[in-house]
């Protein structure tokens, strides 16, 4: 029997952008088992529901996450929203649609940026981002921020995206498609982009479903399942199909987050097609009495914003069920049986924001 | 409405039943989370989902009753029960994977009673 070593692996480490923590037992190279630690960077955004009333707890949901911000104050408004029976006008519907798309492609084109970084493709890591830094600088255009948006609002979005706006995001689609289609062929076609990733880390179906694995890294282990077909915000009105590849493998992972990237460009513009005139926003009067469970896709994959509230301003709970804290337990499945050099690409490829796991 | 959401109350010695039928069915664990309702009592929300459809089912525990794991059913479940054990001091009996205590490392004093 090989001799066992423990390695800890974090909470800081060149790959992670965030900080867990793994003891990786070893068997020579070999991961055997690896147990994870979190709670390093836990800021108790949930106890402050306590004594910040419900229109101005948005704003601090938006600072869950900087990468899915968006998403964060368009799940919690939807709770909001559905216990109150606010009908949200169709524009900012759809409006929300167009910014959580957006938010979509840049998080994917930042998790394809640290992948590449992680196996060592620094110019592809370069180029990545590149391209994210124009989504970026449209989002600043349309919102005022660049990380925390503050877009959304208990009864509907603060700003209109114009006429003008909105031409420009069909413009800039037209911009990054093809650059986005160019690194997209490194990633899936580059041999040593695929010998880092085909074959490592698979997850097979059975497992990934009762593992509890959510968003990119069930649908790359072929169960097709996304919250957007719940019909939320605008999708129930926009055509499209959950992204799903079989292998469940790192490489899988990647396929599905590049081909949602193209997805949600088709999404933007099927919106921008789509979006009616009218109000983006209601005022919302009084304080929410009931309870709810808003179930997103983030491009993390499902979040829950349980919201409990008890008729006064101040709600009773408001609990985030985010997609890597439910990921962490397929992610230690993945790392048994795995080479230690592959750990690091092997974390990245559950996209972990431990910024949303501890909140 | 976004989508319809019926909470089932059950007891706390139907838990495995009911989440083996959820298992029987089909259905994946959405997720596990407890809330604080009054001293020393805390209600646990199961949520189940199978092809967009909604399952919750809700027990009460007080602070002297623990709870059975239903890891053994779902595996990935070893998360949120280490988690509820450590951050509301819940006994979880019969869990397959249990980091003792060792989950979170928080600066602040918990369990947050």
């Amino acid at each position: 029997m090989a001799k066992r070593t423990v390695i800890p692996f974090g909470p800081q480490h060149p790959v992670l952008p965030e900080p867990i923590h793994l003891d990786l037992v070893l068997e020579d190279e070999k991961v055997v088992q690896a147990i994870p630690s979190i709670g390093f960077i836990h800021r108790g955004l949930e106890k402050l529901v306590e004594v910040r009333d419900y229109k101005q707890y948005t704003y601090v949901v938006e600072r869950v996450c900087g990468i899915c911000s968006y998403m964060h104050g368009m799940g919690y408004c939807q709770a909001i929203e559905e216990i109150m029976k606010v009908d949200v006008p169709k524009r900012a519907l759809f409006i929300r649609t167009i910014g959580a798309e957006f938010s979509r492609i840049h998080s994917h084109l930042l998790w394809l940026g640290l992948l590449a970084d992680a196996f060592g493709f620094e110019s592809l890591f370069m180029h990545t981002w590149k391209v994210r830094e124009k989504i970026l600088d449209l989002m600043e255009e349309a919102t005022g921020g660049r990380v925390i948006f503050s877009a959304c609002l208990v009864g509907g979005v603060r700003k209109d995206w114009d006429a003008e706006l909105l031409k420009k995001a069909i413009e800039l689609l037209k911009e990054i498609e093809p650059e986005t289609k160019e690194l997209a062929s490194v990633f899936i076609n580059d041999v040593t982009v695929r010998h880092r990733l085909v074959g490592v880390g698979v997850l097979t179906k059975e497992e990934a479903y009762t593992l509890g694995a959510v968003g990119p890294v069930l649908r790359a282990s072929g169960v097709s399942e996304d919250m957007r077909k719940l019909g939320y915000a605008a999708y129930a009105e926009l055509d499209f199909e959950p992204i799903v590849e079989t292998a469940g493998d790192s490489y899988a992972r990647c396929v599905v987050r590049i081909n949602e990237i193209f997805q949600s460009m088709d999404l933007i513009k099927q919106a921008i097609a789509k979006i009616p005139e009218g109000e983006v926003s209601v005022p919302v009067k009084g304080n929410p009495e009931g309870e709810f469970f808003s179930r997103l896709e983030q491009p993390r994959g499902e979040v829950i914003y349980y919201v409990k509230a008890n008729g006064t301003k101040f709600l009773d709970r408001c609990r985030v069920r985010t997609p890597t804290f439910t990921n962490v337990p397929p992610l230690v499945k993945m790392l048994e049986g795995c080479d230690l050099a592959d750990v690091p690409v092997l974390v990245l490829t559950i996209d972990p924001c431990i910024s949303c796991t501890e909140r | 409405m976004i989508e319809k959401q019926e909470t089932i109350m059950i007891k706390i010695d139907e838990l495995v039943a009911k989440t083996t039928e959820m298992k029987n069915k089909g259905c994946r664990l959405v997720q596990i989370g407890c809330t604080k309702t009054g001293e020393g009592i805390y209600e646990i929300n199961y949520t189940f989902d199978i092809q967009y459809n909604f399952y919750n089912y809700r027990i009460i525990v007080e602070n002297s009753n623990s709870i059975p794991s239903i890891q053994s059913l779902y595996s990935g479940a070893f998360i949120y029960e280490n988690e509820i054990s450590e951050l509301y001091d819940i006994e979880v009996t019969g869990m397959l994977v249990d980091f003792k205590g060792k989950l979170y490392k928080v600066s602040v004093e918990n369990p947050f009673k």
